[in-house]
């Protein structure tokens, strides 16, 4: 339909007016809106991920059009629930205790939503506690750590520790990143997954939940 | 020849006696004894309190870990400096450039040794972290993409008050070489895309530059990131010293693109070594592959692209490494 290929357009062009516009008139037009978020928005994010991946596109862009997703998804969120539409998955993501960098986090916040899972973001300093209390307040699917220092990545290995104590290990995926984190010490602390950036953590989690 | 002649002829290519510890020749009583802090950073940075949010000069919320490294900025909703960049005007507040005593850092480096050592000021949050200090990081970098024009306005009264501070810096002290910081990128690529860059930051960043190099004075860029897309840029601006070159930048090819118009310190690879149980024959091959891999093509010093190691012991080995291996490297 080309108004869904309009709409994926205008999102990776990060124009949030005419996606907006055009959720309505997709909506007024009886489009499902189960397919207006997937071969419209959903879509389109797709397109900029795999773009930023390959470097063909840099992080404001990705910004933009993840801005320009929210509101749409706005628009159609109450269509969505009234539908009984279910989010892919849900994803529990945090910068980890003693580390209050966010820029690479919130990345990977912005790719997996834009792979349609509801996520729920414990900010930064998150103590291995709190992971696990939200793992299981919001029965996720998958964990995501983020630590950017190296004095701080050891943190992940608590979390780890955390949810096996909590039963929750063979509940879920622990997904690990940061700019010092490698395939090494991911194997070593016993998470699941690591990925090198954003738009392969969210191409991850959604093999992982498909 | 003495450790800072040795210095400028390895960023110029011209026949060093060796290679050793990237700031051997640099004199310094913050961060190694590596920078001087003029007071006008000390007052602008604020108040640094352990584990408490704390404001700068320019009211950035910041949090300094207990066992972290450095200070971040811990930017919320609530906190943001900037929240309406159309607003910049009537809320951005410049911290004060003058009232300072500059007695006590100007009797320090009075006392450095020039014909044998160095003085190099610590002049961090360059245009773009600034910006992004002010009003957090999203929101930053979707500024610059919806609203260019105005970001150039306000970088453009950032370098107004950077270069207000280096005037003094530079009246002051009389340095030798400026340390400038900006992160331009992270490992993955540069953050703004170049065009973008190219139009906001470079023309600002260049009068910067302009200021610092018409005073005799070398100026160094620290961006510990990939700055593969911009580095004939960054040469062509007058930037003497990328200090940060990350290994995951393809430095190589960098130096056969500027062929020595930019000299490069960095390559090490921080990942690989900079651990708390990271092996000293691990440390040993990293810095001898940095070595090995582009002090070849000249202008280069191998560093640690974020400045010094974290960790003591690896600090101990990695300047070990460099002083035996680099020693007679040039001989061999």
């Amino acid at each position: 339909m080309v108004i869904l290929q309009e709409i994926s357009e205008y999102l990776q062009q990060g124009r949030a007016p005419n996606v907006k516009e055009l959720v309505q008139q997709a909506l007024k037009d009886g489009i499902e809106p189960k397919v207006i978020l997937e071969e419209g928005m959903l879509q389109g994010m797709d397109i900029i991920g795999g773009k930023f991946k390959r470097n063909e596109v840099f992080v404001p862009e990705v910004l933009i059009a993840a801005r320009a997703m929210n509101a749409g998804v706005e628009i159609l969120k109450p269509y969505l629930v009234s539908s009984g539409v279910e989010p892919k998955g849900t994803v529990v993501i945090g910068t980890v205790m003693g580390d209050l960098h966010d820029i690479g986090k919130n990345l990977v916040k912005i790719m997996i939503e834009g792979k349609g899972f509801n996520v729920i973001d414990l900010g930064v300093d998150v103590s291995s506690e709190k992971f696990a209390e939200a793992a299981i307040e919001h029965n996720a699917d998958i964990v995501c750590c983020s630590a950017l220092l190296t004095t701080t990545m050891n943190e992940m290995k608590n979390v780890v520790v955390m949810l096996e104590e909590k039963g929750l290990r063979d509940k879920l995926i622990i997904m690990v990143g940061g700019a010092p984190v490698t395939q090494t010490f991911c194997d070593s602390i016993g998470a699941d997954c690591y990925t090198q950036d954003a738009a392969s953590a969210a191409e991850a989690a959604s093999a992982f939940c498909s | 020849m003495n450790k800072k002649e040795n210095w400028i002829r390895l960023i110029k290519n011209d026949n060093p006696g060796w290679i050793g510890t990237p700031w051997e020749p640099f004199k310094g009583y913050f961060f190694g004894d590596v920078f001087v802090l003029g007071p006008i950073q000390a007052a602008a940075g604020g108040k640094r309190i352990e584990d408490v949010p704390y404001k700068d000069g320019w009211g950035t919320t910041w949090m300094f870990k207990k066992g972290d490294p450095g200070a971040t900025p811990y930017i919320t909703e609530e906190n943001k400096v900037l929240k309406d960049i159309t607003k910049w005007k009537e809320t951005v507040v410049f911290p004060a450039l003058d009232g300072f005593d500059w007695t006590t850092v100007k009797e320090f480096v009075d006392l450095v040794d020039r014909s044998e050592y160095m003085v190099m000021p610590f002049i961090p949050g360059g245009l773009f972290e600034r910006s992004h200090f002010l009003m957090g990081f999203e929101d930053a970098l979707c500024n610059y993409m919806v609203e260019p024009e105005i970001m150039y306005e306000l970088t453009g009264a950032i370098a107004d008050w950077k270069i207000g501070q280096l005037e003094r810096v530079i009246k002051y002290l009389k340095p030798d070489v400026i340390h400038f910081h900006d992160d331009w990128g992270d490992k993955s690529n540069v953050f703004l895309p170049p065009d973008l860059w190219r139009k906001i930051i470079k023309p600002h960043h260049k009068r910067i530059v302009d200021v610092v190099k018409s005073n005799g004075v070398l100026f160094m860029h620290h961006s510990d990131t990939i700055c593969e897309p911009i580095v004939e840029d960054m040469a062509e601006i007058g930037i003497d010293i990328w200090q940060g070159a990350i290994p995951q930048n393809d430095i190589v090819a960098i130096q056969k693109r500027l062929n020595g118009r930019m000299a490069i310190m960095g390559g090490i690879d921080a990942q690989v070594i900079d651990w708390p149980e990271a092996d000293e024959e691990t440390i040993r091959i990293e810095v001898r592959r940095c070595i090995d891999t582009y002090c070849p093509q000249g202008c280069f010093i191998p560093c640690i692209p974020n400045i010094l190691p974290i960790y003591p012991e690896v600090r101990r080995i990695y300047e070990d490494e460099l002083i035996n291996y680099g020693k007679d490297f040039f001989k061999r």
